[in-house]
C-alpha cells in the first residue's frame, strides 16, 4: 500500500518517516499524518460504524503515536506498529460494557443507520469500473458491519488497508494461522451473506 | 468453524496474491476439484479484495484538514492526555462534571445505606429481574413443571385467556446463522455438534471475564423483532466453570448463573420498561466465566394475546393453555 507520497519525503518509506518525527521533525509527523488518517479512518470506522467516534480514535492514535515515538524501532515495520496502536484505541474505547452493548446493538442492527460513507473510488480506475467498485464497496462494508468483530477486524486490515497476512497478525497480537483462517472463514460469511441478499451473479 | 476446518487457507492466500508454486498450484487445484465452496470463496475474494482495498470509510479533504489541525494543536511538547477528544464529546463539561459529583454522591450513600453492595461496583452481576435456570431433558415431567413454574412467576402464565408462546430466534442450525450473532471479547464463536436438540449449537471457547465479558448480540429474524416479549430463554450448557448469563437491555438486566455440567434451561425476565423490540431487534447477551460453554436454542416468550393478530406461531402448544 501507498508508503509512500510526493513532497519532501516523497521518496522515504514511512519507517524513515517515522525515525525522522521521533528525530525532532515534526513536518514528518504531519506527512506519517496524510499518509494514513484516511485509512486509520477507513478501519476504525468499519469497525465501529460511527464516524464522529473514528475519527476522534484516528486523532488517539495518533497522540499515541507522538508519546510512544520515543519507543518506535525504525527496524520494525511501521504499518502494524500503526495499527496496533489504533487497535489498541479501539479496544480500550470498548472496556465499558454498556458502551459495548449500544455499539454492537446500533451498528448491527439498524439498518437504517446513516453514515453518510461514500468511499472513495480509487483515482486510476475508469469511470464505469469506478462506480461499480463503490456499489461494491458499499454494499460490503455494509455486510461486513454484521459480522462477529474478529472477522470485521481481519478483513478490514487485510483486504481494507492491504496489510499482509503478517502484519495484520502483528497488529492485532494473534498467530499469522489465525489471522489467515479468520480471513478466509470471514470472506466465506461475507459472501454467503451476500448470496442470501441476492448478490450473488455479481459477486460470484 | 469447527463445521469443516480442513481447508488450505495458506494455499487460497498464496494463490489470491499470485505466489503459488508449481506443486502448490497442483495441490489446490485438487482441493478445489472436490471442494466447491472454495473454489467459489478464491473467486469472490479477489472482487472483494480489490472492492475494499484501501478502504478510507469516505473522509473528505475537509474533515482530515480539521483533524490535522486538532492533532497538531495537541502536539506539544509535553502533550496533556486528549483533550480535544473530550471538548469535541462533550460539549457541557460543566454539567457533566456535576452529573458525575452526583453519581458519586448517590453511590457512597447507595453503599453506606447498604442499598448498593460495594460487590456490585466490582462487577458481581446485579439481579435486577427474575431469571431461572431449570436442568433436565427437554421433554421430560420435570423440566416441564419446573418450566412453567418459571413462566407462572413472571406472569407470563397462567393467564385467563392466553398462553405462553415461544418465538424461535436462532437454532444455529447452519454456519449461515452466525452471520446473525455479533459477539465482542474474547470469544470466537462456532458451530459444533451436539446441542441439546440434536442440531448445532454456538460455541464459545473462552467466555470471559467480569472485566473484559463476551457479549453477543443475536438478530432477531424480521417480523419478530416488534413482539413484546416478558422473556428470553436459551439452553446454556457450561463446561470447566461456572457462567453468568445476563440478558442486557438498555432498561436492566437480569442473570442467570450457570453450572458446569448437563444442559440447563435458561429463563431471563425482560427487565420491566425494556421491550423486546429487543432492543433494535437483536437480543444481547453478556456473558462471564472461565472456561467454555454451549448455547443453544434461543426463544423469545410471550402471551399469545399480546401478539398481534395473525403473527406466525407454529409452537403454540408447548405449554400452558
Amino acid at each position: 500500500m501507498g508508503g509512500k507520497n510526493i513532497g519532501p519525503y516523497g521518496e522515504l518509506e514511512d519507517r524513515q518517516v517515522m525515525a525522522a518525527y521521533a528525530g525532532g521533525d515534526e513536518n514528518a509527523f504531519r506527512e506519517l499524518f496524510q499518509r494514513y488518517a484516511p485509512r486509520l479512518f477507513g478501519y476504525l470506522n468499519g469497525m465501529c460504524r460511527d464516524r464522529e467516534s473514528a475519527r476522534d480514535m484516528v486523532q488517539e492514535t495518533f497522540l499515541r503515536v507522538h508519546r510512544s515515538r520515543d519507543r518506535y524501532d525504525p527496524e520494525r515495520p511501521f504499518r502494524p506498529w500503526l495499527f496496533r496502536i489504533a487497535t489498541n484505541v479501539h479496544n480500550d474505547r470498548h472496556k465499558s460494557w454498556i458502551e459495548v452493548l449500544a455499539r454492537r446493538t446500533r451498528s448491527l442492527f439498524d439498518p437504517d443507520l446513516k453514515e453518510g460513507n461514500e468511499p472513495a473510488a480509487p483515482e486510476r480506475a475508469r469511470p464505469d469500473r469506478r462506480a461499480e467498485r463503490t456499489v461494491m464497496t458499499e454494499r460490503l462494508t455494509r455486510e461486513l458491519a454484521a459480522l462477529p468483530r474478529a472477522y470485521r477486524q481481519v478483513l478490514l486490515l487485510r483486504d481494507g488497508q492491504e496489510l499482509t497476512c503478517r502484519e495484520t497478525a502483528e497488529a492485532l497480537g494473534r498467530p499469522v494461522g489465525t489471522v489467515l483462517s479468520l480471513v478466509w472463514r470471514g470472506r466465506r460469511l461475507l459472501r454467503e451473506s451476500l448470496e442470501r441478499k441476492g448478490g450473488r451473479d455479481s459477486w460470484v | 468453524m469447527g463445521v469443516n476446518d480442513t481447508h488450505p487457507y495458506d494455499l487460497l492466500e498464496e494463490a489470491l496474491a499470485g505466489g503459488l508454486d508449481a506443486a502448490g498450484t497442483r495441490k489446490l487445484k485438487a482441493h478445489l476439484a472436490g471442494c466447491p465452496g472454495c473454489a467459489r470463496d478464491l473467486k469472490f475474494a479477489r472482487r472483494e479484495r480489490e472492492a475494499l482495498a484501501g478502504l478510507s470509510g469516505g473522509l473528505s479533504a475537509r474533515e482530515l484538514n480539521e483533524l490535522s489541525a486538532h492533532t497538531m494543536e495537541h502536539l506539544c511538547p509535553s502533550p496533556a492526555p486528549s483533550r480535544a477528544l473530550v471538548r469535541r464529546s462533550n460539549p457541557y463539561p460543566v454539567l457533566a462534571l456535576s452529573a458525575a459529583m452526583a453519581a458519586a454522591v448517590l453511590v457512597w450513600f447507595g453503599v453506606r445505606s447498604g442499598k448498593i453492595s460495594p460487590a456490585s461496583l466490582m462487577g458481581e452481576p446485579r439481579q435486577a429481574a427474575l431469571s431461572f435456570g431449570i436442568r433436565g431433558r427437554a421433554g421430560g415431567e420435570d423440566f416441564l413443571k419446573g418450566r412453567d413454574s418459571a413462566l407462572a412467576r413472571l406472569g407470563i402464565i397462567p393467564r385467563p385467556g392466553s398462553r405462553a408462546v415461544p418465538i424461535e430466534v436462532n437454532g444455529f442450525e447452519s454456519i449461515a446463522d452466525l452471520a446473525q450473532v455479533n459477539v465482542s471479547g474474547y470469544a470466537q464463536p462456532e458451530l459444533v455438534s451436539g446441542s441439546h436438540s440434536g442440531n448445532r449449537a454456538l460455541r464459545l471457547s473462552r467466555v470471559g471475564s467480569v472485566e473484559e465479558p463476551t457479549v453477543l448480540t443475536i438478530a432477531i429474524p424480521p417480523r419478530r423483532h416488534w413482539i413484546a416479549a416478558q422473556a428470553v430463554s436459551a439452553w446454556v450448557k457450561a463446561s470447566g466453570s461456572p457462567v453468568s448469563v445476563a440478558l442486557l437491555t438498555e432498561a436492566g438486566e437480569s442473570v442467570q448463573r450457570v453450572e458446569p455440567g448437563p444442559w440447563t434451561w435458561v429463563l431471563l425476565q425482560v427487565p420491566p420498561g425494556g421491550n423486546c423490540e429487543l432492543e433494535k431487534r437483536g437480543i444481547t447477551l453478556g456473558l462471564t466465566g472461565a472456561g467454555a460453554m454451549l448455547l443453544d436454542g434461543i426463544e423469545l416468550w410471550c402471551v399469545d394475546g399480546a401478539l398481534p393478530a395473525a403473527f406466525p406461531v407454529s409452537t403454540t402448544d408447548r405449554n400452558g393453555g
